[in-house]
C-alpha cells in the first residue's frame, strides 16, 4: 500500500513537473511505471553510473539451454541458459558467413578474442560478464569497461570515417528526445559477439539506443548492419542494471596476464631433461 | 598533433627499449652546454588576461586532450652537470632545441652500439616532440632532481641494468610490463614518451575520468570522500580517490600491486615503489592551454623521502587518440620466444655436433 502510494506521488509530481517519461517506444518500457528522468546540467537524460547486463548474451545471443563445458572445470565452466536477446532470435547469416560461424564455435577455446583477452569490440563489451562505467559530458561520454580496460569515448559529433580501422570502433552520439544514439563504424572484423562464434565482418555498422526506462535500468538496443555477412540488419535488446552499491567502482581486470599461458605456453622454454 | 600512424603500435614492443632511453633520458642526451647564467626569469611572458573556466556545478574544469610532448627531451633525473639548477640557461634552451631539430630529421635510426639481444629502434623521426622544454629534469624535489632511492633498491636496479641483456628469454616472464602490452605503469604514463602521450580529460560533479591513450588505460576517480578499496585488493594502476583543494584536483593513490616494484617505473626498472607506494598528485589548470601536474611518491621500501615530480601537460584539442591496441597485435612476443627457442636448439645442435665429431675423431684413432 504504502509503495503505490508512494508510486502515484512521484507519478503525480513528475506530470507537474511537465517531465514523464514516455514508454511508447518498447513493450518492457511500457511495463515500468512513470518516473522523472534525471538529468545532467545541460538537460540531458543522466546515464552517469556504473552498468552490467544480467544475461547470458555473453555466452550466446541466440536462445540456449545450459550445456557442458570443459569437463576439467566442473559445474563452473558449464554453460549457463538463456533466452534470446536477438529479435526474432535469427541472425541473418549468408550461408558463407555461417559456416564460418560453425567453424568459429568449433574453435571457440582458443580463437575467441574473448579467451585471448582481446578488446572486445561493440555490442559485445555492453554484456560480457563486467560492469562498466559512463562517464556523461555534454561534448563527449566516456564508457569505461572492466573487461581488458577496455573503452571508447563518443563524441557527440557527426565524424568523418574512422582514418583507421579498430576494435571498438569510432562512436559518434546524438540525442533523439531521452535517448542516445550511437552510431559505431570504423571496426576492424576482428571481434565477436559471443563465445557461440557469432561475427561480424570489416564492414560492420551498429547503432545503439540507450534509453533509461527507470531511474536504475537502461534499455540497450543495437541494430547491425554488415551486408558481407548479413543478408539483413538484425536487433538485440536487453536491459541494464545500475550497480547500486555505495561503493560501486570498476576494477581492474587486466587479464593479458590470465592469457599468455594459453597464447604463450607453447614457447616457454622446456625444463631440460 | 599525432604524427605516427597507428602502424607503429606493431613496432611498439620492440621500441620498448628506446622509448625507456629517451623517457628515462640518460644523462648523455642532454647537450652539456656552458653552465653560465641561469634564466633571467622562468616565467612565460605575459599572455592575454585568461579566466578559469568552470563546470555548471563550479569545478575548474580540466576538460580536453593533453599532451606531455612538451617535456620530451627532459630526463627523469637531473644530470649532475646542473647541480640544484631547475631551469637551462638560453644557450643551453638553444643547444636542446638544435639537437630536437636535428633529430626530427634523423632519417636513420638506433646508431647506439647494440647489445646482443637488443633489437635497436627505428628513426628518431618516428617519435613526438612538442615545444622544446627549459627544466633540467622532471625530479624537482629532492632539490638535485635524483629519485632518492635506498641504498639496497639502488642495489637492486644496477644489477638489474648490469643484466638487462643475455639474461635469456624463457618465458613472456623475462620481458617487461610493456613489452606484454599490460600497462605503462602509473605514474610514469605520465612521463613523456616517444609517441601516444596523450590523455583526455572528462568530469560530471562525481568523478573526474582520466582516459590515457598509452594502453588503453582508464581511470576513473571518485571525489564523494569515500575511503580506499580494501587493502586486499592490489592493482597495477592502484586505487584514485580525488578532491578538490581550492581550484586544485589532488588524488591520493594506493593500493599498488607489488608488481609494480621492478617495472616500469618512472626513473628505470627498481627505481620506483611497489606494494606500499603512494601517491599524491596535484591538477592546477593555470592558463588556456596548460595543467601543471605534480606527483609526489612515497615508499619506506623503496625511497629514502618522499620525491617530487613536475609534468606541465598541455591542451591540444585537435589531436587524434587512437586505439592503442599492443596486446592484440604483438607478434613481437611470439617472435622474440620463437627466436629464443630456434637459438637454443640450433645452440644444442652444435653441442651435439661437436661431441659426435669428437667420438668419432677418438674412436677413429
Amino acid at each position: 500500500m504504502q509503495n503505490r502510494l508512494g508510486g502515484g506521488l512521484i507519478a503525480i509530481a513528475a506530470i507537474a513537473a511537465g517531465a514523464v517519461f514516455s514508454p511508447s517506444m518498447s513493450p518492457s518500457a511500457a511495463q515500468t511505471r512513470a518516473f522523472t528522468v534525471p538529468r545532467t546540467a545541460d538537460g540531458k537524460p543522466d546515464l552517469n553510473g556504473i552498468w552490467q547486463a544480467q544475461n547470458t548474451a555473453d555466452w550466446d545471443l541466440q536462445a540456449h539451454a545450459a550445456q557442458a563445458g570443459r569437463p576439467d572445470l566442473g559445474a563452473i565452466g558449464a554453460v549457463p541458459p538463456g533466452l534470446s536477446v536477438v529479435e526474432g532470435n535469427e541472425i541473418p547469416y549468408r550461408p558463407a558467413a555461417l559456416a564460418r560461424k560453425k567453424e568459429n564455435f568449433e574453435k571457440r577455446m582458443t580463437a575467441d578474442p574473448e579467451i585471448k583477452c582481446y578488446l572486445p569490440g561493440v555490442p559485445r563489451a555492453t554484456y560480457q560478464p563486467f560492469p562498466f562505467q559512463i562517464i556523461q559530458t555534454p561534448a563527449a561520454i566516456l564508457i569505461s569497461y572492466e573487461f581488458a580496460s577496455a573503452s571508447r569515448v563518443i563524441r557527440m559529433a557527426q565524424l568523418k570515417p574512422a582514418p583507421v580501422d579498430s576494435w571498438m570502433g569510432q562512436s559518434s552520439g546524438r540525442w533523439d528526445g531521452d535517448t542516445l544514439v550511437v552510431d559505431v563504424t570504423g571496426f576492424n572484423g576482428e571481434a565477436w559477439f559471443d563465445r557461440s562464434g557469432n561475427f561480424a565482418s570489416d564492414s560492420l555498422h551498429v547503432i545503439e539506443r540507450y534509453t533509461l526506462i527507470t531511474p536504475d535500468a537502461v534499455l540497450y538496443e543495437a541494430t547491425i548492419e554488415d551486408p558481407k555477412v548479413f543478408t539483413r540488419p538484425w536487433k538485440i535488446s536487453m536491459p541494464l542494471y545500475r550497480h547500486l552499491e555505495k561503493n560501486a567502482q570498476l576494477l581492474e581486470f587486466k587479464c593479458v596476464e590470465f592469457a599468455e599461458e594459453l597464447l604463450y605456453g607453447h614457447l616457454r622454454r622446456k625444463p631440460v631433461k | 598533433m599525432m604524427k605516427v600512424f597507428h602502424m607503429l603500435e606493431r613496432f611498439l614492443p620492440l621500441m620498448g627499449c628506446l622509448v625507456l632511453e629517451i623517457a628515462g633520458g640518460s644523462p648523455a642526451a642532454v647537450p652539456v652546454a656552458a653552465q653560465g647564467q641561469p634564466p633571467a626569469s622562468t616565467a612565460v611572458e605575459a599572455k592575454k588576461p585568461w579566466t578559469l573556466p568552470r563546470t555548471p556545478w563550479g569545478h575548474p574544469d580540466l576538460q580536453g586532450i593533453y599532451t606531455s610532448n612538451d617535456n620530451v627531451g627532459v630526463p627523469v633525473e637531473r644530470p649532475a652537470q646542473f647541480g640544484e639548477r631547475q631551469f637551462l640557461t638560453d644557450e643551453e634552451l638553444a643547444a636542446r632545441q638544435k639537437q630536437a631539430e636535428k633529430a626530427a630529421k634523423d632519417e636513420k635510426g638506433d646508431r647506439r652500439k647494440l647489445a646482443p639481444d637488443d633489437t635497436g629502434d627505428g628513426p628518431e623521426h618516428w617519435y613526438e616532440r612538442g615545444k622544446t622544454s627549459r627544466r633540467t629534469s622532471l625530479v624537482v624535489d629532492p632539490p638535485n632532481g635524483i629519485v632518492p632511492l635506498r641504498a639496497d633498491m639502488r642495489k637492486r636496479a644496477e644489477e638489474w641494468e648490469s643484466q638487462r641483456f643475455g639474461k635469456g628469454t624463457a618465458s613472456w616472464l623475462d620481458f617487461d610490463l610493456w613489452d606484454r602490452c599490460i600497462t605503462k605503469g602509473y605514474p610514469t604514463v605520465m612521463v613523456p614518451l616517444g609517441y601516444n602521450n596523450s590523455v583526455q580529460i572528462l568530469q560530471t560533479p562525481d568523478y573526474v575520468a582520466m582516459v590515457y591513450e598509452v594502453i588503453h588505460d582508464v581511470r576513473i576517480i571518485p571525489l564523494d570522500g569515500r575511503p580506499h578499496i580494501d587493502e586486499a585488493i592490489r592493482q597495477w594502476w592502484g586505487d584514485s580517490r580525488g578532491h578538490w583543494e581550492g581550484d586544485t584536483l589532488v588524488v591520493d593513490m594506493t593500493n599498488f600491486s607489488e608488481k609494480t616494484l621492478g617495472n616500469q617505473q618512472p626513473a628505470g626498472p627498481y627505481r620506483g615503489g611497489g606494494r606500499f607506494q603512494h601517491l599524491v598528485e596535484r591538477f592546477t589548470r593555470v592558463d588556456a592551454d596548460t595543467i601543471n601536474y605534480r606527483v609526489t611518491l612515497d615508499d619506506p621500501e623503496a625511497f629514502t623521502r618522499p620525491w617530487t615530480m613536475d609534468i606541465p601537460i598541455t591542451k591540444d584539442d585537435g589531436y587524434q587518440m587512437f586505439e592503442y591496441a599492443c596486446h592484440e597485435g604483438n607478434y613481437s612476443m611470439v617472435n622474440m620466444l620463437e627466436g629464443a627457442r630456434a637459438r637454443e636448439k640450433a645452440a644444442a645442435e652444435a653441442a651435439k655436433k661437436t661431441e659426435r665429431a669428437a667420438k668419432k675423431k677418438k674412436s677413429g684413432r
